[in-house]
């Protein structure tokens, strides 16, 4: 692939700490990329290494098309949209072109390039409000819209979903995908949310402790996590060990895939129930094993209280199978 | 970073130099005095004249009898206009000074309400002063180590007290807010007599004429002595002028329209009467 | 009353007649204050701006110095400059005291304190990742701060107003550093302080009046000129 934008052994330390290393990574012209990872996995730091921004104490090269390239030309190929949608003081329109004018753009011409933006975020129509006047999910369009005004070569966006009720979330997620697909931009997503990664990106990166632990396509990284970090982040949370399935390697499925009471082939595990908790369409139950307690979904609540002996079936395809070196694997 | 402020402005010579910078080569001279002869408009009737008479510049910085004489003995002024005459001659003793000459002179008067509680009215100075003591009257002292508080302190040594507190207060300030201090309490108080003709505060004259009341001025030239950067020549210009005709001439026309008569009385050449 | 009465005819007279020795003392108020509020800005500016947003050690005491300075009593300020620029003094060659100069210095260093500290505190109310978030948008470190200075304007402006309130009225240093030479040195402050020891309240207050008209004026003009 031609890499828009790449690194090698990029590394970050804090206070003697190292934050993060990165031996390897590219991301192609037109490409998301998504990197997951708990809270304090780095990911922040991360795109900020790639994009020369804040202070951090870094080692390492950052590459743009290849070539190793200095924070001059950095800043002038990326856009950053951080967490919280920082704007000025001013209108929407007025800071859709801000990110323009601070490259020097004139005034009239940053407006003209910036407003068919606002409306493919969908906020063409609020373009003379005053910025302090937006609810979160418009002030998050227009850190957007501000951002790929200025056409960058590379995009860098930090969970910029984060703090956005469902609804809302659901239309920028939307409206987000069909802006980027067209465009040209390597696209780097920092998320802790995996239906994220699942709706953007074509490539998911998983950060733990600063480390990319699992590198490949994004519905491949989130069905087959390669080490046990990995496994709970894409939510196959019920770890079964050995000695508890009868296998050979470790094992682990999603809390959905583990039904009380069901039947059907598979792996069966008995124990008792610790808690029953209605949640709405379906419910969940708690169940103490000799795996650990088990999060599990039941059908039928009826009957089930705590103290219950209740069997844990977990169909065979929703097993998998975990290493447990830890080792990076690019799959 | 006083320093580096200073530098800055004085490198870009600057919008602040002031509005009267004056035209270059005007040489200034700097003259300490008391706050009486500025604040009876003399300073502001003779300065001009003065400077178109010699072409000498003149920076009067009006403080009190003491701070003047402090001033000369570090050289930070060239030339004092002062009446405080026991402090002089300590100062002219120590030897930095040039010559010491007669001016003018006013009386001092012994103010108090109209009332007069003490019963002083007409005494003389020194009964006066016992009598306030005795009865413990309130009095007013300025007690900034001005002329005015030197030869108040000079009259109670006379008389034979020593005051004290309650009833002998020190405001620390000048004569006419002293003079105010004193009639709102209802008190006694010394004052030369061309600050209470200009602010008598509603307080009457009870003890003047008293030989002990004469309040002297002399104008005293500062020498290289006290300091490299003293201007000697600017120095004798005041004094010869100040003591010249034409300045006393003015000093004694000076306040006969405004309060009737003169406030200061033209004594140059004269035998000095502090003298001995 | 009568006094505050005959203050106001008086201010009135004296402004609208041209009386030329007022507007002279107004004028050189004007130039002394504004001067040092101008050199105060200049130097405090920058070091408010880095006390907010960098991360050297000692910032904190440097924080907490300019917040004592700004109590500095301008007496103080005015005698320390006195004995600096005294004839005797280390300065003394410059023959600086007794001038205009000697004031716009003495009330620069009253200014300067206030001005850090009322600029640290407007830069620090702007969001942390303000200046990350510009860099991300192709900022230079320069255009990010001036960006910075811009969102924070009124504060800053207000940091500005506040240095000029505390020079224009103050009284200490300009008396001690001036010496309210006629004509020379003397401002609105230190001509009312003369007038009220001839006893001339009347007089004083009407330079009193004049001096508020002054700091409003110049408000006004830096507000309006602030919210364009």
């Amino acid at each position: 692939m031609t890499s828009r934008i790449g690194c090698r052994e990029l590394r970050v330390s804090a206070r003697g700490r190292e934050l993060l290393r990165v031996p390897e990574l590219d991301v192609a012209a037109g490409e998301v990329l998504a990197v997951l990872g708990p809270n304090g996995a780095g990911k922040s730091t991360l795109l900020r290494a790639l994009g020369h921004l804040g202070h951090l104490h870094r080692t390492g090269d950052v590459l743009l098309d290849g070539r190793v390239a200095g924070p001059r030309e950095l800043r002038a190929a990326i856009a950053a949209v951080l967490q919280r949608p920082i704007l000025r003081r001013g209108t929407v329109a007025g800071n859709a072109a801000a990110g323009l004018r601070l490259r020097g753009v004139g005034r009239a011409e940053a407006r003209r390039r910036s407003a068919p933006w606002l409306d493919a975020l969908g906020i063409g129509h609020l373009a003379e409000r005053r910025a302090s006047t937006l609810s979160g999910g418009e002030a998050q369009r227009v850190a957007i819209a501000r951002a790929l005004a200025v056409a960058p070569r590379v995009l860098l966006l930090d969970e910029p979903f984060a703090g956005l009720d469902a609804t809302t979330r659901a239309d920028l997620l939307a409206d987000l995908r069909t802006v980027l697909d067209g465009l040209d931009t390597a696209t780097v997503l920092v998320t802790h949310d995996r239906h994220e990664a699942m709706a953007l990106a074509g490539r998911t990166a998983l950060l733990v402790a600063g480390r990319i632990r699992q590198l490949g396509p994004t519905a491949r990284v989130l069905d087959h996590p390669v080490d046990l970090d990995c496994a709970r982040l894409v939510g196959f949370t019920n770890v079964l060990p050995p000695a508890v399935t009868g296998r050979p390697r470790l094992a682990a499925a999603r809390p959905e895939h583990c039904v009380v009471g069901g039947d059907g082939d598979g792996l069966r595990i008995p124990g008792t129930v610790r808690r029953v908790v209605p949640l709405g369409a379906a419910t969940r139950v708690d169940v103490d094993t000799e795996a650990g307690t088990l999060a599990c979904r039941s059908v039928d609540a009826n009957g089930l209280g705590p103290g219950a002996p209740v069997t844990v079936s977990v169909p065979e395809a929703a097993l998998r199978p975990i290493p447990t070196n830890g080792a990076f694997v690019a799959t | 970073m006083v320093l580096a402020v200073v530098l800055a402005v004085a490198a870009c010579g600057g919008p602040a130099a002031g509005p009267a910078a004056g035209p270059s080569g005007e040489r200034t001279l700097i003259l300490a005095t008391t706050t009486s002869t500025q604040d009876s408009g003399l300073l502001d009737e003779l300065l001009p004249a003065f400077t178109e008479a010699t072409g000498w510049a003149v920076k009067p910085v009006a403080v009190g009898s003491g701070q003047a004489i402090e001033m000369g003995r570090r050289g930070e002024a060239d030339v004092l206009l002062v009446h405080s005459p026991a402090a002089e001659e300590e100062y002219v003793a120590e030897g930095t000074a040039g010559r010491r000459l007669l001016v003018m002179h006013n009386d001092f008067v012994l103010l108090g309400p109209e009332d007069d509680p003490a019963g002083v009215r007409g005494l003389p100075v020194d009964e006066a002063m016992r009598r306030i003591a005795e009865t413990q009257a309130v009095f007013v002292s300025r007690g900034d180590e001005s002329g005015t508080h030197s030869r108040e302190l000079s009259l109670w040594e006379e008389a034979g007290v020593t005051p004290g507190a309650p009833w002998y207060q020190e405001t620390g300030q000048g004569m006419g807010a002293t003079l105010r201090v004193a009639a709102e309490k209802g008190g006694y108080t010394l004052a030369d007599r061309g600050t209470y003709l200009t602010q008598s505060a509603g307080l009457a004259v009870l003890v003047e004429g008293d030989p002990g009341l004469l309040n002297v001025y002399h104008v005293i030239e500062v020498t290289e002595r006290a300091g490299e950067r003293v201007q000697p020549e600017g120095a004798a210009a005041f004094a010869d002028w100040i003591t010249g005709q034409d300045a006393q001439r003015r000093i004694g026309e000076f306040g006969r329209e405004t309060y009737g008569q003169p406030l200061f009385v033209p004594d140059a050449g004269k035998p000095d009467p502090t003298a001995g | 009353m009568d006094v505050l009465v005959d203050g106001v005819a008086q201010a009135l007279s004296l402004l609208f007649s041209g009386d030329q020795e007022t507007w002279a003392i107004t004028l050189l108020t004007l130039r002394v204050s504004l001067g040092a509020t101008l050199i105060a800005a200049l130097v405090g500016a920058p070091i408010g701006m880095a006390i907010a947003l960098g991360s050297f050690p000692g910032r904190r005491l440097l924080l907490a110095a300019a917040n004592t300075g700004m109590g500095l009593p301008p007496v103080v300020v005015g005698l320390v400059v006195t004995v600096l620029l005294w004839r005797s003094g280390p300065l003394g060659s410059l023959g600086l005291l007794y001038t205009p100069t000697a004031m716009v210095v003495a009330q620069a260093v009253i200014a300067t304190p206030v001005v850090v500290a009322l600029v640290a505190a407007a830069v620090q109310q702007v969001d942390r990742e303000f200046l990350v978030q510009m860099q991300g948008l192709g900022a230079t470190r320069l255009r990010a701060l001036l960006a910075l200075a811009a969102e924070a304007r009124l504060p800053l402006l207000a940091a500005a107003m506040a240095a000029f309130g505390a020079v224009v009225s103050e009284v200490g240093a300009a008396q001690m550093v001036g010496g309210n030479i006629a004509g020379q040195t003397r401002v609105l402050t230190t001509a009312a302080v003369l007038a009220t020891s001839r006893g001339e309240f009347g007089l004083a207050i009407a330079f009193g009046l004049v001096l508020l008209l002054l700091a409003f004026a110049v408000n006004v003009v830096v507000t309006l000129a602030g919210q364009r």
